[in-house]
């Protein structure tokens, strides 16, 4: 190793060097007086310093674990809010699904489904067709959406049929029904013995309500998030889905004139509201 | 068992929602974040809290990390400002080594030496709280530059980001911080000084080595 070599490598910080090319920088620094001189106290107090390091208290990263935890739900925050009057909320929404997914949803909608009909599918483990497809990223679904042969809900296309296209999406309530089917469903050939696994979250019903949270991805309730200000039922609240990617990304494409969308940042990506009038 | 995932791939899995990859995290940075802000806040107990309180805010805004710098950088950023913050909120009585000139300017000290220290005279424990009681005995503003280049690892430049410095300013107290360092050890005895026979024999010895 020469000077001029040493001399670069202590303009990094040495803990990105190798321990044999540090030994080799120390071996020559031992032999230089020049490099000794200008190097030897610098390459020592880093080595001094790190050994320095005391070990953390025992257990810190276990309650550092109940911290984090404990503070999950907070993670769902109020962004500030696009408060928006654009047209046709639910089919922008898709779009933005079919353009910009992948998209985890967990819709809600009063007036679905039974309680009695979830339920039911819920024990027997049955997939009801669902509308969500390819653009519904799998990893957030306990098993491939793609294995779902329903041509309701979104379009298999994703970005194609963006373009003006209705991507068969239905009127806002069938939307809700496709939604919450996709997020109890996904057992559909999969190897899942039950249609509830670990962390799917069957939150359950609140009068006509029922919510669903697709997988792990959301484990809050949304309505504790509710931008009370503006929305006083929850029946206001045409539908939840929830983005993996910022609003400014979307938002754009949301036009809606009946109804006002929110953005809250959630979980590992953004809830997006879509609240009539 | 040592999670071999990436810092980018346990963040992914985090913000995917499993909770549960951030303590891969915690378990790879504890001990550096714990020496940041131990160093910086200079309090055990404290430290605990604040190591705490790094992870916690780390967490909460992982959703908000756009991965321009490193995960690592990110976190002892986060960690060194938490420190600085608890610092000025406690406004502790700290040690002042300012050395200025009549004007108010900061200057460099002189040092005897720069060439390495005889670290082996101490015994290591004793070794250890030297060097610990010579940077706890820094001003803030060096102690947070050098603690996050030594024992964090951090390039000039992204301690110039963390810190809001510039290059120049952030090389330049890293420099005085070494050499009060340095000072601080021969000045409480922690290291004998090398006598200049000492000095003299060695220099013969690395000659005949180089001959050799």
């Amino acid at each position: 190793m020469t000077c001029e070599e040493v001399k670069r490598s202590m303009e990094l910080p040495l803990e990105w060097h190798t321990s044999d090319e540090l030994r080799e920088m120390w071996r020559h620094i031992g032999l230089c007086e020049d490099c000794s001189r200008a190097f030897g106290w610098q390459f020592q107090l880093w080595w001094l310093m790190q050994d320095a390091m005391e070990e953390p208290p025992p257990g810190l990263a276990e309650r550092i674990m109940i911290d984090v935890k404990a503070a999950q739900p907070d993670k769902v925050r109020s962004l500030p809010w696009w408060r928006r009057r654009k047209a046709l909320a639910a089919l922008a929404a898709a779009l933005a699904i079919a353009v910009f997914s992948p998209v985890v949803m967990r819709a809600v909608q009063s007036g679905m489904a039974s309680e009695q009909n979830v339920q039911q599918n819920v024990l027997q483990g049955q997939t009801q067709d669902s509308g969500v497809t390819g653009p519904v990223a799998s990893s957030f679904l306990l098993s491939s959406p793609a294995e779902d042969t329903s041509d309701g809900g979104f379009s298999e296309d994703g970005g194609k049929g963006a373009e003006g296209t209705v991507l068969g999406l239905q009127q806002p309530g069938s939307f809700a029904q496709e939604s919450e089917n996709a997020a109890i469903a996904g057992n559909g050939g999969s190897d899942r013995t039950s249609p509830v696994a670990e962390n799917d979250l069957f939150v359950g019903t609140q009068g006509a309500w029922r919510t669903y949270a697709a997988a792990k991805h959301m484990l809050v309730d949304w309505r504790a998030f509710l931008p009370t200000e503006f929305v006083k039922d929850p029946s206001q609240v045409t539908l939840v889905l929830y983005v993996t990617l910022p609003p400014e990304n979307y938002i754009e494409h949301v036009e809606n004139d009946a109804a006002d969308c929110y953005v809250l940042e959630a979980v590992g990506g953004y809830a997006l509201y879509l609240v009539q009038d | 068992m040592q999670d071999t995932r990436s810092d980018a791939e346990i963040v992914q899995a985090v913000l995917d929602g499993d909770a549960n990859a951030f303590e891969a995290l915690v378990l790879r940075y504890q001990k550096k974040v714990y020496n940041t802000v131990l160093r910086l806040a200079g309090d055990c107990a404290e430290a605990e809290d604040l190591s705490q309180e790094v992870f916690l805010k780390i967490f909460k805004g992982l959703s908000s990390f756009r991965g321009e710098s490193s995960f690592s950088t990110y976190i002892y950023r986060v960690a060194a400002n938490t420190a600085i913050d608890a610092l000025r909120r406690r406004e502790a009585p700290t040690v002042s080594l300012s050395t200025e000139n009549e004007e108010g300017e900061e200057f460099e000290l002189a040092l005897p030496d720069a060439g390495p220290l005889p670290v082996e005279i101490l015994e290591s424990r004793e070794r250890r709280q030297a060097i610990r009681a010579a940077i706890d005995a820094l001003p803030e503003h060096h102690r947070a530059v050098i603690v996050l280049r030594e024992m964090d690892g951090m390039s000039y430049q992204d301690i110039a980001q963390a810190m809001g410095l510039t290059e120049g300013t952030v090389k330049s107290r890293i420099n005085r911080a070494r050499g009060r360092l340095r000072q601080l050890l021969l000045e409480g005895n922690f290291f004998e000084e090398r006598t200049t026979k000492e000095t003299e024999k060695d220099a013969q010895a690395k000659k005949e080595v180089r001959q050799a």
